[in-house]
C-alpha cells in the first residue's frame, strides 16, 4: 500500500517536473544540492484549527510527513487571530529570515491589511507558491421562483435597488457581491453572516433571496435540490456541475474572482532556501493526497511558484483594491 | 419505527471491536481535553483529523462525536473542584458546583453532573434518533430576528444570575457587551477599541475571560485564607437521596431545554447551560440557594450542555449545516472523507449516521461508567489542602490559556482579568453576567443587524414573525410579572427579582 | 463613613463608568449608521452610555447607602501572588514556560506559604512534568520552549 502510493506520488512529481518550465527543473536540482532545514521545522497558521486555510496546512504537513521531503521533524504551530495578523505579525518579530518557518496564507491574508493598515500581513513574508483557488457560485433556495440566472439578472433589474437580500459569509463573499453588482449596474443589500455555514442556513430558511459563495458548503445541498447553482464567478463551467453556466455565459461581464491559499517563508530568507521550499512544495502539489484533498473541496488546482507567484498576487491585490474601494 | 430498526443496524455497526474501541478512545479524550482549560473539542477534533487520513470515515466520525460529547463531562470535573471552566459550556457549573465542593459535597456535584449528563445525552440521542428530519427543518425557521429576540431574552434574564445587587449585576453584564465590541466588526471589517494591538483584533476569547475571572480570580480572592482554610471534608461521594429527588425535574428540563437549544444553528451548548440555569433558578422554590451550592444549579447546566451537544448533531447530520464551531469542523471532516454533507446524508450514507448515532448511545454510557467512580476519586482531590493546591491551579491556568490560541498576550489578560475578579470577588461584583454578556454580546449585534438589513430598516420584523414575537413576548412577561407581583404586594420588600439576603 | 470615596466598591463603580465614557467618546470613532442598519459605531454608544450611567448609579446608591462595615482579609499575599503571576509571564517568551511555572510553583510554596522546601520541590517537579507530558508531548502545543525545557 505505502509502496504502490510512494510510486505514483514518485510519477506523479516527475510528471509535474516535465510540465513546469525549465526553471523548474533547474530549482528542483538546486534545491537538492544547496541548503535544507537546520532544525525542526515549524509550520505556523495564523488561523483557528479547524478552518478551510488550517486543513490544508494540516494536509500539507501530512505530506510532508508522511513522504519524508524534508530530513527534519515538523511542527505545526496555530497563531489565530486579526485575519492572519497575528500568525504574521509572530513571524515577523520572533522568525525573523528564519529559514526553518514557514507560514500559510490566503486571500484573507491579503484583505486584511487593505481593510486595517495597521494589521501587516503579505508584506512580512516571502511568497512560495500557491495550491489552489477558491471559487463562487451564485446560489438561490431550491424552491425559489428563479430557475436561470437570467430570471434573477431581469426580476433585480427591473425592481428598485437595494431590494434584493442575499446573505454573505465574510469579506470574500462580499467582494464576491460587489463584483455582481458592479457587473449589474444595480445595489444589491448584503445581509453579513459570520460563515458560509451561517450563510447557507440563511439561505435554506428562506430569509434571504439568494446567496454567493464557495461551493464546498452547498455540494450536498445542490446534490438534493435544495438550493439551486445559477452561476459561476469563473471563466470555465465546473466539470462537477456542467449544467451551471458561467455568468459570462448569461451575459454578465464579470472578471474571474476566486480565492487562492499557499505558502510563504519569513522575508529576506536566503534564497538558496526559498528554492529548497519551491521544491519542497511543488512536490507536495503534485501529490495525489493534494489533489485528492482539492478536489474533495470543489477547488481549482493552480499550482504557482516564486516569481510568477508574486506576480499573481500583486494583480490580485489591485483586484480586491478595486473592489473593496479602497486604492493603494 | 423504521428509525429503530435503523438504529439496529447502527448498533451492529457501532458494536465491531474497532468502532467500539474508537467509541471509547473518543469519549477518553473527550474527557481529557474537557479537563484542560484552553483546549476544547474543536482543537482536539482538528489536531487529529489529518491522522485519520485515509481511515474509515465511519469509526472515525464515532471518535470525533465523542470527543465532542466527552468534552462536556469533562469540563465539568475542573469547574466543580476548583472553580476553573474547562470548557465554556461548564461556566454555570462552576457557581453552584464550586460552592458544593467547598462544602464537601464535590462528590455529589460530580456525581449528579455525570447521572444529569447521561439522562441529558441519552434523552437527546433519542431526540436526534426519532426526531432529526423534521425538527431540523423547523430549526431553519429562525432566522436573525429570532435569534435577536432569543438574545433579548437571555439579556434580561441578566438580572437572576446577578447575586445581591441587580445593579451590579445588570452594570457588569453591559461591561461583558461592551467587551465584546473589541475587534474587527464581523459586519463591517472595521476594527473597534483595539487600542492598536494587532492581537485584539479578533477581540477578548471568552474561555479566557472565564478562566481569568473564575479561576485566577477565585484563587487570588481565596489565597489569604488559604491555611487557615479546613480541609474539604468528603462526605457522601455519591449523590444521596434528597440531592437526586431534588434534580430529577431539572436534569429532565435540562435535557429538552438543551436538546432544542442545540438543534439551533448557531447556538450552542454554553447559551444551553446559561439557559437552564437561569430557568432553574426561576423555577426553583428557594431561589436564594443558587450561588450558594444548590445542586440544581449543577443538574440543570450540565444535563442541558450534553443534551445541546447532541442536539447540534441534528441540523449538522440532517441538513448538513452546521450547529456550533465543533460541528464545523466535523462537518469538514465528512467533506475530507469524501462525504457530501447535505439533507441526503441520511437516506444515501444511513450506515454512517445511524452507527455514529448509535455509538452515542454507547458512548454516553462509557461515560457514565468512567465518570461515577472518577467522582469519588477527584473529590478526594479536595482533601489536599488548599495551600498545595492552588499553585498548580495558577499554573494550569496559565498553560491552558495560552495553549488555547498559542498567544502569550492571552497569558497577560488572563492576569489582569484575574486581578479584576479577584477585585469583582471583593467587593461583590457578580462575574457571571460579565461573562453572560460577552457571549451574548456578539450575537445580538449581529442579528439586530442582519434583522434590520433584511427588513431594509423597518423594526417591524420583529413583531411580523410570530416565533419572534413570542420570544419577545416572554422577555416583555419575564421584567413585567415580578414588578407587578411586587406592585400588587406593595410590601417594602423590593419588587426586582434575585434579591436575597 | 468617612472613607467612602477610598473604598474598593466605589473604585469599581468609577472604573466601569470611566469605561463607559471611553466607550461613549471612542464610538464617534466608527460611523454609527449605515443604510437600513446600525453600524460599527451605533451599539458600543449605547452600551458605554448604559454602562456609564448603570454605574454613576451604582456609586450614588454607595455614596448614600448605608456604609458597609465589612472586615475585609488583608491583601499581603493575594499582592504576592499577583506580583509573581506578573513576573512569570513576563518571563515566559525569554526562557521558556516550564521553568517560571516550576518557579511560580516553588515561590508560592516556599515564601509565600512557608511549606517545607523538599516537599514542595517534589510537588511542583512534578505538576510541571505532568503539563510539559500532556501539553507538549500529548497535545505537542508549541508552547515556549528553550534549550533546558524537554
Amino acid at each position: 500500500m505505502t509502496v504502490s502510493r510512494r510510486d505514483l506520488m514518485l510519477g506523479a512529481a516527475a510528471s509535474a517536473c516535465l510540465l513546469s518550465s525549465g526553471g523548474g527543473m533547474l530549482r528542483a536540482a538546486n534545491a537538492q544540492s544547496g541548503w535544507a532545514p537546520t532544525r525542526d521545522v515549524e509550520l505556523v497558521i495564523p488561523f483557528a484549527a479547524g478552518g478551510g486555510s488550517d486543513l490544508l496546512a494540516r494536509v500539507v504537513g501530512k505530506i510532508i510527513v508522511e513522504e519524508k521531503l524534508i530530513p527534519q521533524s515538523l511542527v505545526l504551530n496555530n497563531r489565530p487571530g486579526g485575519g492572519g495578523a497575528v500568525g504574521i505579525g509572530y513571524v515577523a518579530a520572533s522568525r525573523r529570515k528564519d529559514p526553518n518557518t514557514i507560514i500559510l496564507i490566503n486571500g484573507t491574508t491579503q484583505i486584511t491589511p487593505i481593510l486595517n493598515p495597521a494589521a501587516r500581513t503579505l508584506s512580512e513574508v516571502q511568497p512560495i507558491m500557491n495550491f489552489m483557488l477558491d471559487d463562487f457560485l451564485l446560489f438561490v433556495n431550491g424552491d425559489s421562483k428563479y430557475k436561470t440566472a437570467q430570471e434573477l439578472i431581469a426580476d433585480i433589474k427591473a425592481k428598485p435597488t437595494k431590494t434584493f437580500n442575499f446573505s454573505t459569509g465574510g469579506t470574500t463573499d462580499i467582494m464576491a457581491i460587489t463584483v455582481f453588482s458592479r457587473a449589474l449596474g444595480k445595489d444589491i443589500n448584503p445581509v453579513n453572516f459570520n460563515s458560509g455555514g451561517e450563510s447557507l442556513t440563511a439561505l435554506l430558511g428562506g430569509h434571504v433571496d439568494g446567496t454567493i459563495g464557495n461551493p464546498l458548503e452547498f455540494m450536498g445541498q445542490l446534490a438534493s435540490g435544495k438550493v439551486r447553482a445559477l452561476g459561476v464567478f469563473r471563466d470555465t463551467r465546473f466539470a462537477a456541475m456542467p449544467d451551471v453556466p458561467t455568468l459570462k455565459e448569461v451575459g454578465l461581464d464579470v472578471p474571474n474572482f476566486q480565492m487562492w491559499r499557499g505558502i510563504a517563508v519569513p522575508k529576506d530568507v536566503d534564497p538558496a532556501a526559498q528554492l529548497y521550499w519551491q521544491g519542497v512544495m511543488e512536490k507536495v502539489a503534485a501529490s495525489p493526497t493534494m489533489k485528492k484533498y482539492i478536489a474533495d473541496n470543489v477547488a481549482t488546482e493552480a499550482p504557482i511558484v516564486g516569481a510568477d507567484f508574486v506576480a499573481f498576487l500583486a494583480a490580485q491585490e489591485k483586484l480586491y483594491r478595486g473592489l473593496l474601494a479602497k486604492p493603494a | 419505527m423504521e428509525a429503530l430498526m435503523d438504529l439496529g443496524g447502527g448498533f451492529s455497526t457501532a458494536l465491531t471491536p474497532n468502532n467500539l474501541m474508537m467509541c471509547f478512545l473518543g469519549v477518553f479524550l473527550g474527557q481529557l481535553v474537557g479537563v484542560l482549560p484552553g483546549i476544547g473539542p474543536s482543537a482536539a477534533i482538528a489536531l487529529l483529523l489529518p491522522l485519520t487520513f485515509g481511515s474509515d470515515p465511519t469509526a472515525s466520525l464515532i471518535m470525533f462525536a465523542g470527543i465532542y460529547y466527552g468534552a462536556q463531562y469533562g469540563g465539568t470535573i475542573t469547574s466543580v473542584l476548583i472553580s476553573v471552566p474547562g470548557e465554556s459550556s461548564t461556566v454555570m457549573t462552576s457557581i453552584d458546583g464550586y460552592q458544593m465542593a467547598i462544602k464537601g459535597r464535590a462528590g455529589a456535584a460530580l456525581g449528579i453532573a455525570a447521572i444529569g449528563s447521561f439522562i441529558a445525552g441519552t434523552i437527546s440521542t433519542l431526540g436526534l434518533t426519532l426526531l432529526a428530519p423534521p425538527l431540523a427543518q423547523a430549526a431553519l425557521a429562525f432566522g436573525p430576528p429570532e435569534y435577536f429576540a432569543l438574545v433579548v431574552l437571555g439579556l434580561v434574564a441578566l438580572a437572576a444570575v446577578s447575586g445581591r445587587s441587580v445593579l451590579k449585576g445588570v452594570a457588569a453584564g453591559v461591561a461583558g457587551l461592551l467587551l465584546a465590541t473589541i475587534g474587527i466588526d464581523p459586519q463591517s471589517g472595521v476594527s473597534r477599541f483595539d487600542f492598536g494591538m494587532v492581537w485584539l483584533l479578533d477581540g477578548i476569547e471568552f474561555i479566557v475571560l472565564t478562566v481569568a475571572l473564575f479561576g485566577v480570580g477565585e484563587v487570588l480572592a481565596s489565597c489569604t485564607a488559604a491555611s487557615a482554610r479546613p480541609v474539604a471534608e468528603v462526605k457522601n461521594v455519591l449523590p444521596t437521596r434528597e440531592d437526586w429527588r431534588r434534580s430529577r425535574m431539572p436534569i429532565l428540563r435540562g435535557s429538552v431545554v438543551g436538546f432544542l437549544v442545540g438543534v439551533l444553528p448557531g447556538t450552542g451548548a454554553t447559551i444551553a447551560s446559561f439557559i437552564a440555569y437561569i430557568m432553574e433558578k426561576k423555577l426553583s422554590r428557594h431561589p436564594e440557594e443558587f450561588g450558594k451550592g444548590a445542586i440544581e444549579g449543577v443538574a440543570g447546566p450540565e444535563s442541558s450542555n450534553n443534551a445541546a451537544a447532541a442536539g447540534a448533531l441534528v441540523p449538522m447530520l440532517a441538513l448538513g449545516v452546521p450547529g456550533s464551531g465543533t460541528t464545523a469542523i466535523i462537518l469538514g471532516a465528512l467533506i475530507m472523507f469524501g462525504l457530501r454533507p447535505g439533507p441526503e446524508l441520511f437516506t444515501q450514507n444511513a450506515t454512517l449516521v445511524w452507527a455514529v448515532i448509535a455509538s452515542m448511545y454507547i458512548g454516553n454510557l462509557l461515560l457514565l461508567i468512567m465518570n461515577l467512580p472518577l467522582a469519588g476519586v477527584f473529590a478526594r482531590l479536595l482533601k489536599v489542602p488548599y495551600k498545595w493546591l492552588y499553585p498548580p491551579i495558577l499554573a494550569i491556568c496559565l498553560v491552558g490559556v495560552f495553549s488555547q490560541a498559542n498567544s502569550l498576550e492571552d497569558c497577560w489578560l488572563v492576569v489582569g482579568f484575574g486581578a479584576i475578579g479577584w477585585g469583582m470577588k471583593r467587593f461583590d461584583w457578580p462575574a457571571a453576567p460579565m461573562v453572560l454578556g460577552l457571549v451574548l454580546g456578539p450575537m445580538f449585534e449581529s442579528s439586530l443587524r442582519q434583522s434590520l438589513t433584511m427588513s431594509h430598516g423597518t423594526a417591524f420584523i420583529f413583531i411580523n414573525r410570530p416565533i419572534a414575537a413570542a420570544l419577545m413576548l416572554a422577555a416583555v412577561l419575564f421584567i413585567a410579572i415580578p414588578v407587578i407581583a411586587g406592585l400588587l404586594a406593595s410590601r417594602p420588600r423590593p419588587a426586582s427579582a434575585g434579591e436575597a439576603p | 463613613m468617612k472613607h467612602r470615596l477610598l473604598t474598593g466598591d466605589m473604585g469599581f463603580a468609577v472604573g466601569w463608568a470611566l469605561l463607559g465614557l471611553y466607550w461613549m467618546v471612542g464610538a464617534f470613532d466608527y460611523p454609527l449608521w449605515s443604510g437600513f442598519a446600525p453600524d460599527s459605531g451605533f451599539l458600543p454608544l449605547v452600551y458605554g452610555t448604559l454602562l456609564f450611567l448603570l454605574s454613576v448609579a451604582v456609586a450614588l446608591s454607595l455614596w448614600f447607602g448605608e456604609a458597609e462595615e465589612e472586615e475585609r482579609e488583608p491583601l499581603t499575599k493575594s499582592l504576592l501572588v499577583l506580583a509573581a503571576l506578573v513576573v512569570v509571564v513576563a518571563s515566559l517568551g525569554f526562557i521558556g514556560f516550564l521553568l517560571p511555572v516550576f518557579g511560580l510553583m516553588m515561590f508560592i510554596y516556599l515564601y509565600v506559604e512557608k511549606l517545607p522546601l523538599l516537599r514542595s520541590a517534589v510537588v511542583a517537579g512534578l505538576v510541571t512534568a505532568s503539563l510539559a507530558l500532556v501539553f507538549v508531548h500529548w497535545l505537542s502545543i508549541p508552547l515556549p520552549l528553550v534549550t533546558w525545557d524537554f
